[in-house]
């Protein structure tokens, strides 16, 4: 009961604050200690429920709907905790805690940039949308609340938990939610100094003073975007690490318009130009993360993508759209009001300066998040026009990127080998010629190596042009100052990534292999031997879990990979799940991911309908009709108790034989073990070692019969895996490349962070009047002059 | 200038990316039997692709609908989508989207349906 008041009252202060900060706002600042404090009593508030939530996991508390929903007594104590943010309810309250962390950490830094006010007053209004979201998707319901339908009363309270997705049992579970969570909640803190900025007709000093966030929350996001991918790769099993998959994308969208936004700041910065665009973009990187979420939690998406959705219900679906409108309205509202304000600074930038590529090179990146959203969003445009809805396929984001890609790489070269304003022919020039004059020959190069395909040899060509002007042009930088090499480690680590991207597009190799216990598989260079099986995780009852060793023989060196199948009571063991096993190296990984795992056939295994006739296995003369199955009382128990059942047989010109088998059922599953018979007349030994019953239609029941020779002995057969074993060349250069990026950013945050440090006080600074007042007075090109 | 460019931009990526959607985003329209032959030749692992069989519903029978194609050949479909706005009855014409699942008696499996 503590939970949901504490929720209801954590709302309650959400929209007190809220109300107050706008007072304060309105009132030049006056009374912000009550927003100041209720900012802090929320946080407090927030950190409290959320511990909360945590404890009553620990405590396996499954009187509670969530506890109940995601947790279990098996899981460990981190998977326990992750469980705190593995379902809706959890996600929400983490992120709007994540938030409200942002909110508090922030306030000496705007009260510093008199931003206070309405600082507090934007986070408070974003605040109680997502405390609104917690009262909605309550993560304290009570089990008989949620199920009181079903007549379950309070003393009904489950032995045990439904547990977590098997899929999800992984360290990475406990670090990538709460850094995507992260860089979702940092997003705002660009949106929240642009409507500040808005709001005191500050409209080029919030972007010293919003730039060093939004360069942590691009990084945070980015870093827990790859994180993502890195996770796919090694726990999933597919072999890729990035599949355009709705909720991948539906966190690659903020970024890329954050990252475009960064940009447009840098420019702003420089040159006071894109000032609206600025706004714009700050508005739509916060919008994008809440569209987002409306897509990946609205339940819209559902059945379009390989992530699993929930709906959430009504409720939270129509606050989630109103959260999403309330945000874009309140962003639209504040730009158009201010637009004219905001033409000061307009002016054109020319074509030879580094401003103009950059806003080439933010314009590109716009249009692949505006790719992406449309391919995204594209089952909800299709459900709309109550059209047949699927997910577009990847070609459509492959084929868009194959464009875009490099067009970015080139202008992101060429925007560094100019200058500011103006870049002299000559230097320009030299600085071109220099880097390809290095890079079109190294292009050549791994064309010769195999780099064949048109996209290849143009993507690798861009990112080798890209790599060689940060590098060259880093290296200038850096001599002198090391604090400005931010920008460069961060572009060089992109075209690393490109590197790695193209290595396992074109030259990354895949087979299906099936082992055989101790026999030696010859496939591409490499001696594959599966060496045996081994149960782990004895101790979980939930859960039967082999790990498959696999001795892998290449070019003289010899390492062991142990891929993993489990059947776990979380899908009443229908299916197994999968892990692969991978050997990772700087040049390549090698890549073991299981398809199934079993016996191989030494007797001949052939499946058989009702009244149908086969060729047997060992003698294609003879051949056996199945008359028809003979049930369980006829056939009486086994001495061990066991079911029987039996199959009436005819050969080609015999009378009628009947073979027996013995079932072990276990749950839904059922094992047979077949008595062995001779088939009268000849050699050949059959047994009957399945029954699929047919119960709508019994003339199409089959069965599986077995055969051996029974002048040899019973073979013995071995255990049998068969995998897709894959080589992926240069994979490395994708975690690589994305590390030397979030490096880079960090070294861009600790500069920008102190640039900030040195603003002007608001009051010491010429704030743009509106643009009304400065028409009227003629001073319309001085107040330009004074600000910029 | 730069104002320029982003209008081109715009005014060729918005219709391209448009078409692109629609040839990668509209599942094919096929019969049962193209939609078995389908699945059968998807990779081992990977799921079937999700594709529209025009039906028309013969008999409501527990747990399934037994349908028609536009070759007159009867197939099962399990539904699994939403309710519909109209009755999934005999006679009805509708648009199922959904997969096949192969086995011994290969039935579609249907997560949308659309009045047709």
């Amino acid at each position: 009961m503590i939970g949901q008041i504490l929720i209801h009252v954590l709302f309650g202060t959400a929209v007190g604050l809220t109300l107050t900060a706008f007072m304060s706002m309105r009132r030049n600042d006056q009374g912000i200690a009550v927003p100041r404090m209720l900012m802090l009593a929320l946080t407090l508030g927030l950190l409290a429920a959320a511990s909360l939530l945590v404890t009553l996991i620990i405590q396996h508390r499954f009187d509670y709907t969530y506890v109940w929903n995601y947790s279990s007594r098996e899981l460990p104590l981190h998977l326990l905790i992750a469980t705190f943010y593995s379902g809706q309810e959890g996600s929400f309250l983490l992120w709007t805690l994540f938030v409200a962390v942002f909110g508090t950490a922030l306030m000496s830094y705007s009260r510093r940039h008199q931003y206070e006010a309405p600082t507090l007053f934007f986070f408070g209004l974003i605040l109680t949308f997502l405390t609104l979201l917690l009262v909605a998707k309550n993560p304290f319901a009570y089990y008989y609340e949620s199920f009181a339908a079903s007549g379950i009363t309070t003393a009904d309270v489950p032995p045990n938990g439904k547990g977590l997705n098997p899929l999800l049992h992984n360290g990475w579970i406990t670090i990538h939610p709460p850094i995507l969570f992260t860089g979702f909640a940092a997003m705002s803190v660009s949106f929240v100094f642009a409507m500040a900025g808005l709001v005191k007709r500050d409209y080029h000093r919030w972007i010293s003073i919003a730039l060093p966030w939004t360069l942590l929350a691009t990084a945070v996001l980015g870093f827990g975007i790859m994180l993502g991918g890195f996770w796919a790769y090694e726990t999933l099993g597919w072999g890729g690490f990035w599949g355009w998959d709705p909720v991948e994308n539906s966190s690659l969208i903020p970024w890329l318009v954050s990252v475009a936004l960064v940009h447009t700041m840098m420019v702003q910065k420089r040159t006071h130009g894109l000032v609206k665009t600025n706004m714009v973009l700050a508005v739509a990187a916060f919008i994008m993360v809440l569209y987002s979420t409306f897509l990946t939690r609205s339940g819209i998406l559902g059945d379009t993508s390989v992530h699993s959705f929930v709906d959430p219900g009504k409720f939270a679906f129509w606050i989630l759209l109103l959260f999403m409108l309330t945000f874009a309205g309140i962003g639209a509202v504040m730009i158009l009001k201010r637009r004219k304000d905001m033409n000061i600074s307009r002016e054109n930038f020319k074509p030879d300066s580094r401003e103009f590529l950059l806003g080439i090179g933010a314009a590109l990146i716009m249009a692949s998040a505006l790719m992406v959203t449309l391919g995204t969003s594209w089952p909800v445009l299709m459900e709309l026009l109550k059209q047949p809805k699927i997910a577009l396929a990847t070609d459509f984001y492959n084929r868009l990127h194959i464009i875009l890609v490099p067009a970015i790489l080139v202008v992101n070269a060429l925007s560094l080998t100019m200058q500011w304003r103006h870049t002299p022919r000559k230097l320009f020039v030299r600085r071109i010629v220099i880097a390809a004059a290095i890079s079109i020959p190294l292009a050549a190069l791994l064309m010769v190596l195999g780099n064949s395909t048109a996209w290849s040899v143009v993507l690798s060509a861009a990112a080798l042009f890209s790599l060689v002007v940060n590098v060259m042009m880093g290296w200038t930088l850096v001599s002198r100052s090391a604090s400005m090499a931010g920008a460069y480690i961060s572009h060089t680590g992109i075209a690393v990534l490109m590197f790695g991207i193209i290595a396992t597009a074109n030259y990354a190799e895949q087979h299906h292999v099936v082992l055989t216990q101790g026999v030696p598989v010859s496939v591409d260079g490499s001696t594959l031997t599966y060496v045996g099986s081994e149960q782990v995780e004895r101790h979980f009852a939930d859960r039967e879990k082999y790990k498959f060793h696999i001795k892998i023989e290449r070019g003289g060196s010899t390492t062991t990979v142990s891929p993993v199948m489990y059947w776990s009571d979380y899908n009443q063991r229908q299916s197994p799940f999968m892990e692969p096993g991978i050997r990772w190296g700087l040049q390549n990984d090698l890549y073991v991911a299981p398809n199934s795992a079993g016996t191989e056939d030494v007797f001949h295994a052939t499946t058989v309908q009702r009244s149908g006739t086969i060729q047997t296995p060992l003698d294609s003369n003879l051949r056996v009709t199945l008359v028809r199955f003979t049930m369980p009382m006829e056939e009486g128990p086994a001495d061990d108790g066991r079911m029987r059942m039996g199959a009436i047989l005819k050969t080609g010109d015999s009378s009628e034989f009947k073979i027996v088998t013995q079932i072990t059922q276990s749950g839904a599953n059922m094992s047979f073990d077949p008595i062995w018979d001779t088939i009268p007349g000849s050699t050949v030994g059959i047994g009957l070692s399945n029954i699929r019953r047919n119960n709508e239609d019994p003339t199409q029941s089959t069965g599986e019969l077995v055969f051996r020779d029974v002048t040899k002995p019973m073979p013995v057969p071995r255990e049998q895996i068969t995998v897709d074993f894959g080589i992926k060349p240069w994979i490395s250069l994708v975690w690589f490349g994305v590390i030397t990026m979030v490096l880079g950013f960090v070294f861009s945050i600790v500069r920008h962070a102190r640039l900030a440090k040195q603003q002007p006080a608001l009051s010491d600074v010429q704030l743009a009047p509106s643009a009304d007042v400065k028409i009227a007075d003629g001073k319309l090109s001085d107040a330009h002059t004074k600000q910029s | 200038m730069l104002r320029t460019i982003v209008i081109v931009l715009i005014v060729i990526l918005v219709p391209l990316g448009t078409y692109l959607a629609m040839q990668y985003g509209t599942p094919a329209e096929l019969t049962f039997a193209e939609a078995v032959s389908k699945a059968m030749t998807t990779a081992e692992g990977d799921m079937a692709p999700k594709v529209v069989v025009v039906s028309t519903i013969q008999r409501v029978e527990p747990q399934r609908l037994v349908c028609i194609d536009k070759e007159q050949k009867e197939f099962q479909v399990e539904y699994t989508g939403p309710a519909t706005d109209f009755p999934l009855e005999a006679n009805k014409s509708v648009k199922f989207v959904g997969h096949v699942h192969a086995g011994s008696v290969a039935y579609f499996h249907a997560t949308q349906a659309y009045n047709q």
